[in-house]
């Protein structure tokens, strides 16, 4: 039997198809794998690619929309001071608590505004209000004021200044007549820092803001603070975003367009890309567990198939061994055939001789010769049954054709089971037909059905049983009859009573009964069987009075 | 039948001259040859009642030489001897047109049984055939002339 258990295949015995073993897993795991890695690494740089495609809009669209928000969020306030400055008017807003209402007003609306001013065109203050003192101050010679009185509007860049406190100044100028003003509001970095954190959508992303110098005009979160110099160093103006990848950062800048800040959103890929990271891993964690299934299959379904090829070679070596020991023995045969052959002329030339000299002796040496003559003769015929003995043993399918008295052969069968018939007390009752002939057939095989008959009978009658065997003459042949007293046969019994390996239990081994009624075939004959018409089994045997033949070309009947 | 005419052919002399003594003892008129080719002759040369054939001889076997009996289209019939009863050999043998066949060693009682029986029918044959030769006589006086051919 092949063993079942598993083991780790490498390790298993195969000593004769272990290179079959390594061929099979190897085209079995490329097979399997190699459009597994074709079609699975394709659609994962696909996806990647579609993925990161898509990431990088979104991000350039974000990118954009935040600066479009700084640029509304400065020209808004822009706005607001000019209107201030047209609605109001300088003498309106130098009248006492005028500045203060319209600071308070601006407030309200937005708390990043930390002072006003109306500045004159010498650059001293006309009117303040805000928590410093700063009335004496004088502006002339800073640059927001110089852009303000060049362009009439100007956005500072972030200065410490008077306050030491970094902020920027938004400044417009308004024209009423010949007098020339500056309204100026101070926004507070820490408050604008919030409103441009705020305004970078992605949680995960840094926004802030550089100057034209590359210094912080916002907070950066990851080691960016106001005013320093930031480690990106602002390009020339250009239109749209930039995109530029650093390492694992992901830096995208767009220049505003009411100040002269670069906007800034950087992201760390990793955090970017960390659905697709994640897909992709949970992708190679089902092709690694698919791929660990698919290896297991393949070891298990291996190993079963070349188990089997080695339990096969194994059967083929032991089938081939009994052929040639059967190839050997037939050769022998063959052989030994020739020899007693000759064997068989030399006691035919003793048996003839015997014969003539038991003819040929005178009266006076009768009794001694007789004798002697008949010890030629017995041992002669002991010699050529021993012959045809082997030769059959040698050859079973060949029938030695004999004229059998089965009166004869039955008596010593009941003798033969005399032994087993006294043991249970059994009775054996015959009824022999007078007169009756000798068949010429196969006698040992006939023997062997008649043998089997009886025997099962003894098996089948309980102690103190009977068995009946009856002989009568046929038209073709003759007929015996073995019955018993025993308790019959069932119905699938009497169906399935001559299969090979159907055993009952009358003792039969399940092939006695199957052989009986091939070599009853064989021989031209026929075996039934039919319950008793009170208890037990009836077996006919129907034996032709000459030996039939079955040939595919010729059948015929030996005379008797 | 006494005074039966038989053809003994067998290639061993021991039991070719022993039988032939045991068959004249019993008044038959024995000719022994020791091989197929002797048999042919003697067929040829003279008419037997009864051939005993064997089987097995070198040269030319018991079936070869049966066949060439068969082919002289004489009136007689052929016993075979053979070392054991093989199924083949017989069929062969009674396909051929052989009487039986008997196996060696075999009982002289037994043999002589199968020469009358053999007999018997070589005799009903040659009679069907007088029978049938007397018809045409009658029916053609001239046949007579072609009898004896």
């Amino acid at each position: 039997m092949p063993d079942r258990s598993f083991t780790i295949s490498a390790t298993r015995d195969f000593p004769y198809y272990r290179k079959v073993w390594k061929k099979v897993v190897a085209i079995l795991i490329a097979s399997a794998f190699l459009p597994l890695a074709i079609i699975g690494g394709g659609m994962y740089v696909y996806l990647a690619r579609t993925i990161k495609h898509k990431t990088m809009e979104a991000l350039q669209a974000e990118a954009v929309s935040h600066k479009r928000d700084i640029d509304s969020f400065l020209t808004e306030r822009i706005m607001d001071l000019k209107l201030i400055s047209e609605n109001n008017g300088l003498s309106k807003m130098m009248s006492p608590g005028a500045i203060e209402q319209v600071l308070s007003s601006l407030q309200r609306e937005l708390p990043c505004f930390q002072d006003l001013g109306v500045i004159g065109a010498d650059g001293e203050h006309l009117a303040y209000t805000g928590p410093y003192d700063l009335k004496a101050k004088n502006y002339r010679n800073t640059v927001w004021f110089k852009a303000v009185m060049d362009d009439g509007v100007s956005v500072s860049d972030v200065f410490t200044g008077f306050r030491n406190v970094p902020h920027f100044i938004i400044a417009v100028k308004r024209n009423e007549g010949k007098t020339l003003w500056i309204l100026r509001a101070t926004v507070m970095s820490s408050l604008f820092d919030n409103i441009v954190t705020q305004l970078a959508g992605n949680t995960k992303a840094d926004a802030y803001l550089i100057n034209s110098k590359g210094d912080f005009q916002t907070n950066a979160r990851k080691g960016g603070e106001l005013m320093m110099k930031s480690q990106v160093l602002p390009p020339g103006r250009f239109k749209g975003v930039q995109v530029e990848e650093k390492g694992t950062t992901l830096t995208l800048t767009t220049w505003l367009e009411t100040v002269s800040w670069l906007s800034v959103v950087s992201i760390d890929t990793r955090d970017l890309f960390e659905d697709s990271r994640r897909v992709r891993n949970m992708g190679l964690f089902v092709i690694l567990l698919g791929g660990f299934v698919i290896i297991l299959s393949i070891l298990f379904t291996t190993d079963s198939l070349v188990s089997m090829l080695e339990e096969k070679r194994k059967n083929n070596r032991r089938l081939d061994l009994r052929l040639r020991r059967a190839a050997f023995l037939a050769s022998l045969m063959k052989l030994s055939k020739g020899v007693f052959s000759d064997l068989t002329d030399i006691l035919s030339n003793i048996h003839v001789t015997g014969t003539l000299m038991k003819e040929q002796i005178g009266l006076a040496d009768v009794c001694e010769t007789d004798l002697m003559a008949e010890q030629i003769f017995s041992e002669a015929i002991r010699g050529r049954n021993l012959i045809d003995s082997f030769i059959r043993f040698a050859g079973p399918e060949d029938p030695v054709i004999m004229a059998v008295d089965i009166h004869m052969m039955l008596d010593h069968i009941i003798v033969f089971l005399r032994t087993a018939l006294i043991e249970k007390n059994i009775g054996v009752i015959t009824d022999f037909q007078a007169g009756f002939p000798t068949v010429r057939s196969d006698g040992n095989a006939l023997c062997q059905v008649l043998l089997t008959l009886l025997v099962n009978a003894a098996s089948a009658v309980s102690a103190n049983g009977s068995i009946f065997v009856s002989t009568s003459m046929k038209e073709n042949g003759v007929m015996i009859l073995i019955s018993d007293d025993g308790p019959g046969l069932g119905k699938a019994d009497m169906e399935y009573l001559f299969e090979p390996q159907y055993s009952t239990d009358r003792g039969d081994s399940g092939f006695g009964l199957s052989i009986s009624r091939d070599i009853m075939e064989r021989i031209g004959g026929r075996i039934s069987v039919r319950n008793g018409e009170e208890h037990g089994a009836v077996f006919e045997v129907q034996v032709p009075g000459g030996f039939v033949w079955e040939y595919p070309d010729a059948k015929g009947v030996i005379p008797n | 039948m006494i005074g039966s005419k038989i053809l003994l052919v067998d290639d061993e002399e021991i039991f070719c001259n022993n039988m032939t003594k045991l068959l004249q003892n019993r008044s038959y008129k024995v000719t022994a040859v020791y091989n197929g080719e002797s048999a042919i002759k003697a067929l040829e040369q003279e008419k037997y009642d009864v051939v005993v054939l064997d089987l097995k001889m070198p040269g030319m076997n018991g079936i070869a030489t049966l066949k060439q009996i068969k082919e002289l289209g004489i009136i007689t019939e052929t016993l075979l001897l053979t070392g054991h009863g093989s199924i083949d050999s017989a069929v062969e043998a009674i396909r051929l047109g052989a009487y039986d066949f008997l196996t060696k060693p075999c009982e002289i009682d037994e043999l002589v049984e199968k020469i009358e029986g053999a007999w018997r029918k070589k005799d009903d044959a040659w009679k069907k055939d007088m029978e049938e030769k007397l018809k045409k006589v009658v029916e053609s006086p001239s046949a007579v002339f072609k009898l004896f051919v």
